[in-house]
């Protein structure tokens, strides 16, 4: 029977098609009254393993129990758990309200429950369209309205934001985050991080069917060192310092240096020493999502050649671009290596890390540190723009998480 | 289970699947009844046969015997549909076990053949009217316990093919391959076997082909009713191969009874069927 946890478990999962294995020795629990991120990068077993969980898909080994029971011994399956797999699955010729009818029929509740949830996710003045004219964004929308319908105490979304526009991405965040401190429970899964990174608590880390990471996001970020970035007169002078210290140092492309092991008043202190004038100082946090690439890379093979081709346009400018070829490649862990090992967070990298070698070129993510890392507008609020350094663009992204939602319970996170 | 079977009906009506597969069975029933009818009844073949003929029934058996791979098809379509716009997912997602939403199914399709069943026989009767009363001449039209005795086993045969096409779109859970292969097997495949098999020691095989099975719940009615008709006293003189001639077109086969072509057709649609409800208990849906 139910045991009402409201918990998701998923123990030794293990998933091949043929020759292909999708999912292996996966082991999570997803617990109620936070949002559980469930990260990875495409092809890693993401949606095999919330299918698998939601009983579509039939685990090779191993087994995932949703509040308590395999899914298929839930008696009333859309009034525990809700799920957003595929923002397609709409009849084109139904309406939004005649869609959502033929479930609220399915799982004996009102029909007025079909108009509530409409309203929930914005969609009353599209209830009476066809499926047919809706919009990606729309359709995101609309899934997510049929997996409230039974109002669940667990909801699963498989890359909700997905054709999502920013202010849906927001309202998004701040929907999950609200509905998870009801005290239900959130799994949402993405291949970014970063799109992640304000609305989840935990993250459950996924690369080639294996988890790599299981915890706490705040774990996670306490693994990467903060580092100082610095300009100052005579680099040399300061390096040759440093070294005595102790301290790592790392020249970037843009002529500024990264310090490890020492904080901003440190660095100023260390500066005087050394005679040098300090032209720009900043501290930076870990990165996050250059951690993810860490935790995840090498998934594919194709990944050996890390460079886009020559003449691909730069938007730090082309004058760059030779410094940012000696810079990219270095990588840390060559791609294609074995996976990481599962479980205990991985040891912070002493430098900062590579960028993923299979970013599509057309990306052109310039360095992280680079202080003309913006892209998108800023209203965006890191979903799909590289993510930049400058706390001010963070500052004014929260603003307009909470504008767009007051139910924010967590507010912006410290970071 | 009211619940699952309110939400087919509502996933059902909304959409123009139902109704325009419906659309050509009634003027096919209206115009092939109606010009069975009359052919009949024209005044060559009066004069040849010295009395007007009921052709009207056999021309309501060609009918029937067409008009059910809609049926089959409205059958066929509804569960692959789901699989097509994806909203297999939802539904399995809102429903445990996957068995009750398949007798959902089945129950608003039954019906919605049922539905297909009368329109046929009800624009056949009508058919049957107008060919009837417009032509010169009296009788040769057959009564009208005959033509509903016809027009209820055609509703029988249109449900039997519903069945078969649902539980057989349930398998292979394809629409387009569903599709083509009930049409083809219909008018090609069994059509062919039959030919093949006749003149072989296995001809009595070929009445037990779906397709034949089929066509033999309103054929064996309609065949042997015409010639107890026309030949009246005479009928336990008339040649078999009469019959056979007949049956040949219309459908059904000589000495075998439409309840018996009912059982074989109806066991095809239960093999169909609970193969189905096997084989989606353990379906991945991807």
């Amino acid at each position: 029977m139910h045991d009402g946890s409201g918990r998701i478990l998923v123990q030794q999962l293990h998933k091949s098609f043929g020759p292909l294995t999708a999912v292996q020795n996966l082991d999570f629990t997803v617990e109620p009254g936070s949002v559980t991120g469930f990260l990875g990068p495409n092809g890693s077993g993401k949606t095999t393993t919330l299918r698998m969980i939601l009983g579509l898909l039939k685990p090779t080994s191993g087994a995932a129990y949703v509040d308590g029971v395999p899914f298929a011994r839930l008696h009333h399956p859309a009034r525990t758990v809700g799920a957003v797999l595929d923002s397609q699955s709409f009849h084109p010729g139904h309406t939004a309200r005649n869609h959502l009818r033929c479930y609220t029929a399915a799982t004996g509740l009102p029909d007025e429950q079909a108009d509530r949830v409409l309203e929930l996710v914005g969609l009353s003045s599209a209830a009476g369209r066809k499926t047919r004219g809706f919009s990606l964004g729309m359709r995101q929308r609309l899934a997510l309205a049929t997996a409230l319908l039974g109002d669940p105490r667990i909801l699963i979304l498989d890359e909700p934001a997905n054709g999502m526009d920013p202010e849906g991405i927001a309202w998004l965040r701040g929907f999950l985050k609200a509905y998870a401190a009801t005290g239900r429970t959130v799994l949402v899964s993405s291949h970014l991080l970063r799109e992640m990174e304000h609305t989840v608590d935990h993250v459950v880390i996924v690369s080639r069917g294996q988890s790599v990471y299981n915890g706490s996001l705040e774990q996670l970020r306490a693994t990467q060192h903060s580092r100082v970035l610095v300009r100052v007169s005579d680099p040399v002078a300061l390096t040759s310092m440093l070294r005595g210290t102790g301290a790592g140092a790392e020249y970037l492309h843009d002529g500024r240096l990264a310090v490890t092991g020492v904080d901003a008043r440190g660095m100023a202190d260390l500066a005087l020493r050394a005679g040098v004038a300090i032209q720009e100082l900043q501290e930076s946090s870990g990165d996050l999502e250059q951690l993810f690439f860490q935790l995840t890379e090498g998934q594919f093979t194709g990944s050996d050649q890390p460079f886009g081709p020559p003449g691909v346009t730069n938007p730090d400018g082309s004058a760059q671009q030779p410094q940012q070829w000696r810079h990219r490649p270095t990588p840390q862990q060559p791609p294609g290596r074995q996976a990481p090992p599962p479980q205990p967070p991985p040891q912070p990298p002493a430098r900062p890390p590579a960028p993923s070698p299979w970013a599509p070129h057309g990306a052109e993510q310039p360095p992280p540190d680079s202080p003309a890392a913006t892209s998108g507008p800023p209203g965006l609020g890191g979903g799909y723009g590289s993510r930049p350094e400058r706390p001010e663009q963070h500052g004014g992204q929260r603003e307009h998480e909470q504008s767009c939602d007051g139910d924010d319970t967590h507010g912006g996170e410290a970071r | 289970m009211t619940g699952l079977i309110r939400a087919e009906i509502r996933k059902m009506l909304p959409t123009n699947l139902w109704w325009a597969l419906l659309l050509p069975v009634a003027p096919w029933s209206l115009l092939v009844a109606w010009y069975g009818t009359a052919i009949g009844r024209v005044d060559m073949i009066q004069e040849i046969t010295g009395q007007a003929l009921p052709t009207g029934l056999l021309a309501m058996s060609l009918a029937t015997n067409y008009s059910t791979i809609f049926a089959a098809l409205l059958g066929a379509l509804v569960m692959t549909r789901e699989s097509w716009h994806r909203t297999v997912t939802t539904t399995f997602l809102t429903a445990n076990p996957r068995s009750s939403v398949l007798s959902a199914k089945l129950v608003v399709c039954l019906a919605l053949a049922v539905v297909y069943g009368v329109v046929n026989a009800v624009f056949g009767f009508l058919g049957g009217f107008l060919g009837g009363t417009l032509g010169s001449g009296s009788g040769g039209v057959g009564g009208l316990d005959q033509w509903l005795l016809i027009g209820g086993a055609g509703v029988l045969a249109t449900v039997l093919w519903a069945l078969v096409g649902f539980g057989f779109g349930a398998l292979v859970n394809n629409s387009v391959a569903a599709v083509l292969v009930l049409v083809f097997y219909k008018f090609m495949v069994d059509v062919l076997a039959s030919v093949v098999l006749a003149g072989t020691e296995l001809s009595w095989l070929s009445s037990y082909l779906p397709g034949a099975a089929s066509n033999g719940i309103v054929g064996n009615l309609a065949v042997p009713m015409f010639i107890s008709e026309v030949a009246g006293a005479r009928e336990p003189i008339v040649p078999a191969q009469a019959f056979q001639q007949l049956h040949a077109i219309f459908g059904g086969s000589y000495g075998f009874s439409w309840w018996g072509s009912a059982l074989v057709f109806a066991g095809y649609a239960a093999l169909l069927c609970g193969g189905a409800t096997l084989l989606i208990r353990d379906r991945e849906i991807h």
